[in-house]
């Protein structure tokens, strides 16, 4: 009978009823997204309040001028996207493996203790982690220095240190998303068929050989669309913790400096949304070559994990 | 006392309105030519006023007829008694203008995401405190306030078109444009230490006034007491203190005189003496180097912290914390934590010092504080006529600044006043009432720094203008260089402010280059271009 | 019966063993930190300030909670709303989230690539905090308005794409079998995919819950101190030490000494009174990460 129509008419007949499903999600991301999503433009005007944003002059390129002027845009760039990188590796290392551990466990009332302890550090906003490495790496006052101090040794400067930040930040971001991300695995495997273990324990296999062979491979599709999604934020990062971990220190630049706290800094006393627009524009234009990148060779390899 | 006061003040405020709303008329037709000249006419019209005024006797004032509720956003916490005062204050402007305030409030840790909101979402409101440092600039070249004109000042608030300083009416131009009322009050910004007296009169110090006695001070202080800091600075809002005044010494002192020009963050600096008005950056002035080497030398010998770069505390908050043996700030703050710091350790005996070291202080630029009108305001003409009894009204003026006379404070003479204990709740000069500042009704608070009339009256004396005090730079055309610049300045230069290089030289040279390829030649012909306009225009 | 021979075994052990450890270890790195947070809470201003912060509160205080519990009513009420918040936004966030999930982990669904590539753009690009806050203010009126609390982060397109995942990782074949019995989408998504996804549900409704829980941001944007009902905890308890600071400071320039505001404590006291309750949310839904229960379950 619709044979004739478009297939995609068609769909929407022969699918109402997950088409009608989809409208409530649908609806919420046109209206918080969508919609105001027609303000890219900013990053091309010279925006005023009289015009507002459609009817203010246009400005060309002229707003993403200065990101590339001052030549750290490569320098905050590689920074941005090899901190991810990190971050993205190590946690997820710490999450699965924490996760397994949880899973595998035998003593119920220590996992229960130890998985909700985990999440404690996610309450703790940067302000107090930035509060707290302060107090632990003060050259004058510090817990470090007052120790080093107390058993007759040099103390140490870890402010002028260009070495140390990259593994402070890389423990404080594992201190922080470790016991949360952690979560996310721990429901992937909790949706294994436990059919699979038993057949492999009546087969006598050993533990580290169900987790190698059953646990995770099972887990792959949630790593993968981790990783995924964790590309298309590659070239954003959690703007508070490089701001108040390193307490913005002028000092360690080179090494702490990502796009979001350069533009920061620069755009601090000028309010151009312009220009703000303009960066947002070039960390979203970026990523999502990346993960267009990404997908597509996923998407060949095994289509189901793809994000799209 | 005081009705009477007011009495003689609305005769007066009458005989205003009266002749400045009708001179307004009367300079719109002679000054079509150029908007230029509007301003200067008004600075000398007073005495034209007189004359013009009983030729047109049928022009009635703005049309109040209806009832308008203005809104007035207001930057920190709503004190208390807020609305008890502004009960007052609109009980008054309702009966002068058939207009009342509603006040809303903008917390500190919040109005730099939510200023610039406000103009863009659709919300109605009227009035907003700004500032030079509050995104004046910002927001008047994005035309969010409504321009206010020569006219619509003599129309609408008669009283301000009279005592306005020329000068800050030039200083507020943007684009040849006034957008905003600066605060009608001179405010010199001096600078003080503070230091323990225990401590001096243990390490035999009599004097902490100079950069040399403060230098002996810390020296002692850091042989001495290894548990306390010598001075605690580095946060955003001290990290140029002692830059600042090494800096300024050396120039008051050479014969060039130089000062710095344009914007802060684009370090351009210019001799006073010079006519050409050669801009260079600061990093290329003669004294530069010498300052920066003493500053490193200072930070070395342990003055301040080796982490001061990241320090978030400022240095009255670590010193009155007890932290560190020294302080300097600005005198308004000093009256303040002089309060506080004597009654919770009168053990310390703190002193106060005059840091100028014989640099004369400066006027603060008016735009220090300031009222502006939102550009879609439905009732422009009325938030001018409300800004105008907010500035010089005495009671309304008197009520915002101070709270309820007999409730908040007490009047000590006609230049002091008393806080009372319920002060708490409607603090002296501390409800964004910066705006409305104005000279003619300002009283300050009785009490406090012992030698506080001595040092105002050494800087009273001395304080000067300096000669591109209203020079205001039109940055329109070099904005990326300015964010560029503005990274540089927050990063390298507050390094080496702090004393933070191995190598003074070579850091100079390495900022240097910096600031070149960022663009700071054009910038510095800009302000140049600008500069001499400026000069000329005088 | 034979698992229970299996765990004795020697790997098991092992396994235990180091498992212990490492979690062990992991979990005192993480209450350390919360500990200082506690006792510093429970500090003198300026303890912390000379001494930084310690293990056992050097001089005990309770400055801080005496300052954020002032007003009781006020912090119920911020409670209340946060809760209010939190629940009305998790349950209807979870309802939408994982309707839409499961269309898209439907094998069957033609144009699922495509409605996912919808959701998943809108994570990459964003039109920018200034026209997100004029549309939102300007033609959805969200000045103060309760909606503006719950609405921008109804939908987490990252939660939703998770979600996904899960609930493609339950075996087709049970979706078939029903299908073919005549269910339709709805019975499948209520009868089969829902109980499967237990955990994953737990997941993503724990985060949709953190969020809401956290979110002061909006809070910010969008209420004015005209609508005090509506603040919500974080915000309320932020609201308190900026308006104790700024009256202290104001107290100063009056030329009244007033007594410091203990700005640390309390910094660290807020994050205590808020993290309380929603800590307790978490072992509540342990029982959903239990391995090998819900598709055994399913089938028997």
């Amino acid at each position: 009978m619709y044979s004739g129509k478009h297939p995609f008419l068609h769909d929407l007949h022969k699918n109402r009823t997950k088409w009608l499903m989809l409208v409530p999600a649908a609806v919420v991301v046109i209206l918080m997204c969508y919609i105001p999503m027609a303000g890219i433009v900013l990053a091309f005007k010279e925006y005023n309040y009289h015009d507002g944003i459609f009817g203010s002059p246009w400005a060309g390129f002229e707003n993403f001028k200065y990101f590339f002027k001052s030549g750290k845009a490569w320098l905050t760039t590689r920074n941005t996207v090899l901190y991810n990188l990190v971050f993205l590796c190590i946690n997820t290392f710490l999450q699965i493996t924490c996760a397994i551990m949880l899973s595998e466990l035998a003593g119920k009332k220590f996992k229960r203790v130890t998985q909700s302890v985990m999440f404690l550090p996610y309450f703790i906003s940067w302000v107090v982690v930035g509060a707290f490495i302060y107090n632990l790496f003060n050259y004058e006052f510090g817990a470090v220095n007052t120790f080093l101090k107390g058993i007759g040794a040099q103390p140490i400067d870890v402010y002028s240190n260009k070495r140390a930040w990259p593994v402070i930040l890389v423990i404080v971001s594992a201190f922080k998303n470790v016991g949360y991300g952690t979560v996310m695995y721990l429901a992937s495997i909790v949706n294994i068929d436990g059919e699979m273990y038993e057949a492999a324990d009546l087969d006598g296999a050993t533990m580290w050989q169900k987790i190698r062979y059953i646990t995770l491979p099972c887990i792959r599709p949630t790593v993968v669309i981790l990783f995924l999604l964790a590309i298309g934020t590659v070239l954003k990062g959690d703007f508070q913790m490089f701001w108040q971990v390193t307490g913005n220190n002028p000092m360690v630049l080179d090494v702490t400096d990502v796009i979001d706290t350069y533009v920061t800094r620069s755009l601090l006393t000028l309010q151009e949304f312009g220009m703000t627009s303009a960066a947002g524009l070039y960390q979203s234009g970026i990523s999502f070559i990346l993960v267009l990148i990404a997908n597509h060779i996923v998407k060949k390899v095994e289509p189901d994990y793809a994000l799209f | 006392m005081f009705s009477k006061k007011k009495k003689s003040m609305s005769l007066l405020l009458a005989l205003v309105v009266l002749t400045t709303g009708l001179c307004a008329c009367g300079a719109k037709d002679a000054n079509n030519g150029g908007a230029g000249q509007t301003d200067n006419t008004k600075v000398e019209s007073s005495a034209k006023e007189q004359e013009k005024a009983p030729e047109e006797t049928e022009a009635a004032g703005p049309d109040i007829s209806e009832e308008v509720t203005l809104v007035m956003y207001l930057i920190g916490d709503r004190p208390v008694d807020n609305d008890e005062v502004f009960a007052k204050i609109n009980e008054r402007l309702k009966a002068e203008i058939n207009a009342t305030i509603d006040v809303k409030f903008m917390s500190w840790s919040e109005y730099e995401q939510k200023y610039p909101l406000i103009f863009a979402s659709g919300e109605d409101w009227d009035i907003i405190y700004t500032a030079d440092w509050c995104f004046y600039n910002a927001q008047a070249a994005k035309q969010g306030f409504y321009e206010i004109t020569q006219e619509a000042l003599e129309t609408y608030a008669p009283m301000t078109a009279e005592t306005m300083y020329p000068e800050a009416w030039e200083q507020a131009k943007v684009n040849d444009k006034v957008y905003m009322l600066p605060m009608n009050y001179k405010e010199i910004t001096a600078y003080v230490y503070m230091a323990r007296g225990d401590l001096m009169d243990k390490y035999n110090i009599t004097s902490v006034s100079s950069l040399d006695e403060a230098e002996a001070y810390m020296d002692a202080i850091v042989k001495n007491e290894p548990t306390l800091i010598p001075i605690d600075v580095g946060s955003d809002y001290d990290k140029l203190f002692f830059y600042d005044r090494m800096f300024k010494k050396a120039n008051w002192e050479s014969e060039e005189k130089v000062i710095p020009i344009g914007p802060w963050q684009v370090m351009a600096s210019v001799s006073e003496v010079d006519d050409t008005v050669s801009v260079a950056g600061t990093y290329d002035q003669p004294a530069f180097q010498d300052v920066i080497t003493r500053l490193k030398d200072w930070k070395d010998r342990g003055f301040w912290s080796k982490n001061a770069v990241v320090n978030t505390q400022n240095n009255t908050e670590s010193f009155q914390a007890g932290k560190s043996a020294l302080a300097m700030m600005n005198v308004n703050t000093a009256k303040s934590v002089y309060a506080s710091v004597s009654a919770e350790h009168p053990d310390w005996d703190i002193r106060v010092f005059d840091a100028q070291d014989g640099v004369p202080p400066v006027l603060n630029s008016y735009l220090a504080n300031g009222m502006s009108i939102f550009s879609k305001s439905k009732h422009p003409e009325r938030a001018l006529m409300a800004l105008d009894y907010l500035r010089n009204d005495v009671e309304v003026n008197n009520l915002f600044c101070y709270g309820i006379e007999g409730k908040h404070w007490e009047a000590a003479g006609d230049n002091a006043l008393v806080s009372l204990p319920d002060s708490a709740n409607y603090a002296y000069d501390g409800n964004c009432n910066w705006g409305v500042r104005n000279d003619a009704s300002w009283r300050v608070v009785e009490g406090g720094i012992p030698n506080l009339t001595e040092l105002n009256q050494v800087w009273q004396e001395s304080a000067r203008s300096e000669r591109y005090q209203t020079f205001v730079f039109n940055d329109e055309s070099v904005k990326n260089e300015i964010a560029a610049m503005g990274e540089i300045f927050d990063t390298d230069y507050k390094l080496l402010g702090l004393g933070f290089t191995d190598d003074p030289e070579a850091d100079i040279a390495k900022l240097r280059d910096k600031m070149e390829a960022a663009g700071a030649q054009k910038v510095y012909d800009e302000i140049q271009k600008q500069g001499l306009e400026f000069l000329a225009a005088e | 019966m034979l698992k229970k021979k299996q765990n004795k075994s020697y790997d098991r052990v092992m396994f235990n063993l180091i498992s212990c450890l490492v979690l062990g270890i992991l979990s005192v790195a993480c209450v350390i930190p919360f500990w200082l947070v506690i006792s510093g809470s429970l500090s003198k201003q300026q303890s912390i300030q000379l001494y930084g912060y310690r293990l056992i509160p050097r001089e005990f205080s309770l400055d801080a909670y005496r300052m954020l519990f002032k007003i009781p009513e006020e912090l119920l009420r911020a409670y209340g709303v946060t809760i209010l918040v939190t629940v009305v936004g998790t349950g209807l966030g979870l309802l939408i989230t994982s309707m839409a999930a499961y269309v898209l982990a439907n094998r069957n669904f033609r144009y699922r690539y495509q409605v996912s590539f919808f959701f998943y753009f809108t994570s990459i690009f964003g039109g920018g905090l200034v026209p997100w806050y004029i549309f939102n203010t300007k033609y959805l009126h969200f000045h103060n308005n309760i909606i503006a609390l719950i609405l921008p982060i109804l939908v987490n397109v990252t939660y939703l794409l998770i979600l996904k995942s899960y609930m493609m990782s339950i075996p087709e074949s049970l979706y078939e079998s029903a299908y073919l019995d005549g269910a339709g989408d709805l019975t499948v998504y209520f009868k089969i995919a829902l109980p499967l996804c237990k955990a994953g549900l737990a997941t993503v409704g724990l985060f949709i819950a953190l969020n809401y829980w956290n979110d002061w941001y909006n809070a910010m944007l969008f209420l004015d101190e005209g609508s005090k009902e509506l603040y919500p905890l974080q915000y309320y308890l932020n609201n308190i030490l900026t308006k104790a600071q700024a009256m202290n400071a104001a107290a100063a320039r009056s030329g009244i000494p007033a007594s410091e505001v203990p700005g640390e404590p309390m910094k660290l006291a807020m994050t205590v009174v808020a993290t309380g309750p929603i800590v307790l949310l978490y072992p509540f839904l342990q029982k959903y990460f239990v391995k090998g229960v819900t598709i055994g379950a399913v089938k028997g």
